[in-house]
């Protein structure tokens, strides 16, 4: 199988002018996801039986969690793609990923801590689900500062990959942990065989939800691949091309 | 000993054994990425402490589980493929984590 | 609808501030999650503007 395409997409002009193309579909389709999601979820879903109206922040709570650990496994597979073949857009993703996953993972946190008070009386209990959240929180703390803290970009790059690689163990044990302990977090709502043991009522705000949020990650996250590419390649001629003609259009607006 | 009952002494001592190793080979791979930055200790206490966490947790939820006469050996068997990820792979990534900062 | 008046709808049946902080708090980190590489972006190509304007004298 011929690897070529890869290797091609990998190339910085080509990805810059492929992200810029998609970045305003990829921007619509997940705002209007999001706004109808949300509302549907606020104003329209029904209330659950025992958690009355706090149910809600589920269509919020939910997307975010699945987020803060898929982007955690992105930054993986960018740390052995930029190890392994040694590609350098792979340290640009796992740059500009970094930050969008640690922020989703605080939200996760944030609004998981307001549902929790009025359904289980507590902000914060240390059982396997949220204290597995709260490790994932520092384990993108300490990928975010050593990026920052070695001056070689290149060994920066090395050293975030490798650690990114080795804190991906933490991924499966949050995924799994609601089924190995049994805490107070609830189990799986959603599985890939069983009929789910909510109404579609009340998920279908989810079905919209969840992907809005995946779709504003994508979005966000080619914006800043993009800025980082023009930022490293300054100097090269696709990057003075490319930073001309904006330039160029900022200046007639 | 340590205030604990005799019959959870040998679960202590099956999670001690197997959760050091485990410890002294993630606390390497720290140290092996942060050895040549200026203020690496803070660092390296930020990037080990999560790594450290569920390995903490399983032992800790062993010697709970002794204590209350439940079964050990789930946390026990976790901690041992732990172990032996740590052993088989840890030293990878001290390699990698070496080569970094001795070309920085 | 799931409210009978827009009262009901802010009071969100005792869980108002709750169910509105939530989403207060999502809305905020969607916006920074917007705005910070938008604001970056803008700072690069002043940056650049003013060094190209600096190096190439009319």
């Amino acid at each position: 199988m011929s690897w070529a395409w890869f290797h091609r997409l990998a190339s910085p002009p080509r990805f810059y002018g492929l992200a810029g193309r998609l970045l305003p579909w990829l921007g619509v389709a997940a705002a209007v996801l999001l706004i109808v999601g949300m509302v549907w979820g606020l104003a329209f879903a029904p209330p659950d039986y025992q958690q009355g109206n706090s149910v809600r922040i589920l269509y919020i709570h939910v997307p975010a969690a699945m987020l803060a650990q898929s982007c955690y496994v992105l930054l993986a597979i960018a740390g052995v793609v930029s190890l392994v073949w040694k590609i350098k857009l792979a340290d640009v993703a796992l740059h500009s990923a970094a930050p969008i996953g640690a922020s989703m993972t605080a939200l996760a946190l944030v609004t998981g801590a307001i549902w929790g008070k009025p359904t289980w009386g507590a902000w914060w209990v240390w059982d396997a689900r949220l204290t597995s959240m709260l490790i994932l929180l520092f384990l993108y703390a300490g990928l975010i500062a050593l990026g920052q803290a070695i001056s070689n970009r290149d060994s920066a790059a090395k050293a975030c990959a490798v650690l990114a690689i080795v804190g991906v163990v933490n991924v499966p044990i949050i995924k799994y942990s609601v089924v190995w302990w049994s805490t107070l977090h609830q189990g799986a709502t959603f599985t890939l065989t069983e009929k789910p043991a909510m109404p579609a009522e009340m998920w279908l705000p989810l079905a919209l939800t969840v992907p809005g949020f995946y779709l504003f990650f994508g979005c966000v996250l080619l914006l800043r691949m993009r800025t980082e590419l023009l930022r490293r390649e300054g100097r090269s001629q696709w990057a003075q091309a490319a930073l001309g003609l904006s330039i160029d259009s900022r200046k007639t607006r | 000993m340590l205030g604990l009952p005799s019959t959870s002494l040998p679960t202590l001592m099956i999670t001690l054994a197997l959760g050091t190793p485990v410890l002294t080979l993630l606390g390497a791979i720290g140290a092996a990425l942060t050895v040549g930055l200026r203020r690496g200790g803070l660092l390296l206490a930020l990037l080990v402490l999560p790594l450290y966490i569920p390995v903490l947790i399983l032992g800790s939820g062993a010697l709970r589980a002794a204590l209350d006469g439940l079964a050990v050996q789930g946390f026990v068997l976790w901690l041992a493929s732990l172990a032996a990820l740590a052993i088989t792979l840890a030293p990878w990534a001290i390699i990698a984590g070496l080569r970094i900062s001795l070309n920085e | 609808m799931s409210f009978a008046s827009f009262g009901d709808f802010l009071a969100m049946g005792r869980h108002g501030l709750y169910v509105w902080s939530a989403y207060g708090c999502c809305l905020l980190v969607l916006a920074w999650n917007l705005a910070a590489p938008i604001v970056a972006r803008r700072r690069l190509l002043a940056a650049e503007a003013r060094r190209a304007r600096r190096s190439s004298p009319p």
